[in-house]
């Protein structure tokens, strides 16, 4: 019985392999012959923003029978072809112009692979402040409104509901702080709670799908109603590229610089560089390589913001000169300091000539103190009037205004 | 002398934050606002930006600030920490020229957080905030025709009750100040 037993052992199929394998085969065989097969995208993985197209088998899930609440267009049963694929709670995908999410799988349970999908009906929007973008999830918003009694009190009333907030579980969505405010088709909600405890398995400790309770809010003057993006008024960012060539030669070899301003006042922020009809690198060196009559256009981008400047590619140059002002301060509060830096640039290159500040308003607000085209002010007291600094070197000459604002 | 429009009411928070902020009597405040364990006392001193980082104007995240001019805190609190409420809270007209004004001070703090190390001692960290303020304003200038005060003979408002608070997880202390404002810039008979 060796031979049996070793054949048994290494080489025959059990019988729950050979029923798979059979199975498998069928579908295989038949899988294309059915009027339910679609094409989808499958995110590659949770947080991904690769997709990959699968054919898989599409049935409906809810009986519209069961309840007429349910549209059964937004419940998808999904079947895969291949019984070994797998995919997780959360998981987008993308068919018939929505994103679909995952709220069940079979992994463990079903010799066929499938999962239930349900149709995002909505974007969870925010800005994100440490990058500057807008970060967009689909996201579904159950049926159910609930709490819809106002928030009584004898002064004011304030109306009232709760909605839940169905989004994968992800790198952003996780780390989303409770009170954050989202607007859902003009109307504000902010969220209370989430169930990111819910791990995936005591190895893969992610919640990669979350429920968030959201309550309805009240709609604040720094909304994006437009957009639906709350809270986004509150940071006023700007991208400023500090010198403006106007003309150069192909070929011309400079550098340009920025600044980014949050709410008036500078701060340290990555720039990305790009241009047309010109090579940039990470640092604003940047090379002319366009024809004549082409203009090159350098843009510098932090997250939605960008700021760009354009070149006219001549054949030759006229001397074009200014005074380039940085950082481009426009306001300062009450015992701060900024060191403003100005030079002469000639035709996009700085000059060593000497400039000279001369401020008027805000008289007894402000201390400076010339350190020879290095210019330090101090906001010693805030000030209606603003304060206005003329800068001059030979016939150059450019101005600013600071507004002194209280200390805080 | 023209009658009183209260002209300098906008501006009394703000003067008593800024005195604060840049009273050097006043850094124990912003070290118990900011610091919510026992051994708050004994950190370092913040600096001014650090205390002005501390004041909530309409930021939306108002759970990073400890400091704000109203009574309201929308958000919902996720933690036990300290907070001071500072804000107008009463005008009494003396008469067509004069009016009292209350400033009242809500000093919230959580109920695991109460106890701060004092000088060695274990004592309630509103009443140290609450001897701090009365220590560092009382009969000071902030704007007003007279001097901010802890006197009742100024207003009957002038108290600190204990009792404020959500009675689960958040206690608290409300004390008045009071100041006169007039409009002195007339110089009309």
């Amino acid at each position: 019985m060796r031979f049996y037993d070793t054949y048994h052992k290494n080489l025959a199929e059990s019988s729950g392999d050979y029923y798979k394998n059979n199975k498998q085969a069928q579908v295989d065989y038949s899988w294309d012959d059915t009027t339910q097969l679609r094409i989808v995208e499958e995110q590659s993985a949770i947080g991904s923003t690769i997709y990959n197209k699968i054919s898989v088998h599409a049935d409906y899930y809810v009986d519209y029978s069961s309840t007429s609440m349910k549209n059964k267009d937004d419940f998808i049963r999904m079947s895969f072809r291949d019984f070994e694929h797998e995919t997780d709670l959360g998981r987008y995908y993308k068919y018939d112009d929505s994103y679909w999410i995952v709220t069940n799988t079979s992994n463990h349970t079903s010799v066929i692979s499938d999962c239930i999908v349900r149709r995002c009906n909505n974007f969870l929007k925010w800005f994100d402040k440490d990058t500057g973008k807008i970060i967009s999830m689909p996201c579904v918003l159950d049926y159910n409104i609930s709490a819809t009694n106002p928030k009584v009190d004898k002064d004011i009333n304030v109306l009232n509901s709760s909605l839940t907030v169905i989004v994968q579980g992800n790198e952003h969505t996780r780390s989303l702080p409770y009170n954050k405010r989202f607007i859902f088709n003009g109307v504000p909600y902010r969220f209370v709670a989430y169930n990111n405890y819910m791990q995936n398995s005591y190895i893969d400790d992610r919640a990669t799908i979350l429920y968030m309770d959201v309550d309805f809010d009240a709609l604040k003057p720094v909304d994006d109603r437009d957009n639906n993006i709350a809270d986004i008024k509150e940071f006023v960012y700007n991208v400023n590229i500090h010198e403006n060539p106007i003309e150069q030669i192909n070929g011309f070899k400079g550098k340009v610089t920025a600044t980014v301003t949050l709410n008036g006042e500078a701060v340290a922020k990555d720039i990305q560089w790009s241009a047309i009809n010109a090579t940039i690198n990470d640092k604003g060196e940047y090379t002319i390589d366009g024809e004549i009559g082409d203009t090159a256009i350098l843009t510098a981008t932090f997250g939605e913001f960008s700021q760009s400047v354009a070149i006219l590619i001549v054949e030759s140059l006229s001397v074009k000169s200014e005074i380039v002002i940085s950082p481009l301060t426009k306001e300062l509060n009450q015992s701060e300091s900024v060191t403003l830096t100005a030079k002469v640039y000639r035709n996009g290159i700085a000059q060593a000539d000497i400039v000279r500040c001369t401020p008027s308003g805000a008289q007894g607000c402000y201390t400076l103190v010339d350190n020879g085209n290095e210019f330090i002010i101090t906001n010693i007291r805030m000030s209606k009037e603003p304060l206005l600094l003329t800068f001059n070197s030979g016939d150059l000459t450019t101005s600013i205004n600071i507004k002194l604002k209280a200390l805080f | 002398m023209s009658y009183n429009t209260l002209k300098q009411l906008p501006y009394l928070p703000y003067n008593i934050l800024s005195y604060l902020a840049q009273d050097p009597k006043a850094d124990d405040l912003w070290k118990l606002l900011k610091y919510n364990t026992e051994d708050a006392l004994s950190q370092p001193n913040l600096t001014l930006s650090e205390k002005l980082d501390l004041i909530c104007k309409n930021n939306a995240d108002q759970n990073k600030y400890s400091i704000f001019l109203t009574r309201l805190i929308e958000n919902d609190q996720l933690s036990e920490r300290s907070v001071l409420k500072v804000y107008k809270v009463n005008t009494d007209p003396i008469d067509l020229y004069k009016s009292i004004v209350a400033i009242e001070f809500d000093i919230l703090t959580g109920a695991k957080t109460v106890v701060v190390d004092y000088d060695g001692v274990p004592c309630s960290r509103l009443d140290v905030i609450e001897s701090i303020i009365v220590n560092c304003l009382n009969n000071v200038a902030i704007g007003g025709v007279g001097y901010l005060q802890f006197n009742d003979d100024l207003t009957n408002l002038c108290r600190s009750s204990y009792g404020i608070g959500n009675n689960t997880s958040y206690i608290g202390t409300s004390l008045i100040l009071a100041v006169m404002i007039s409009n002195l810039d007339d110089t009309k008979c």
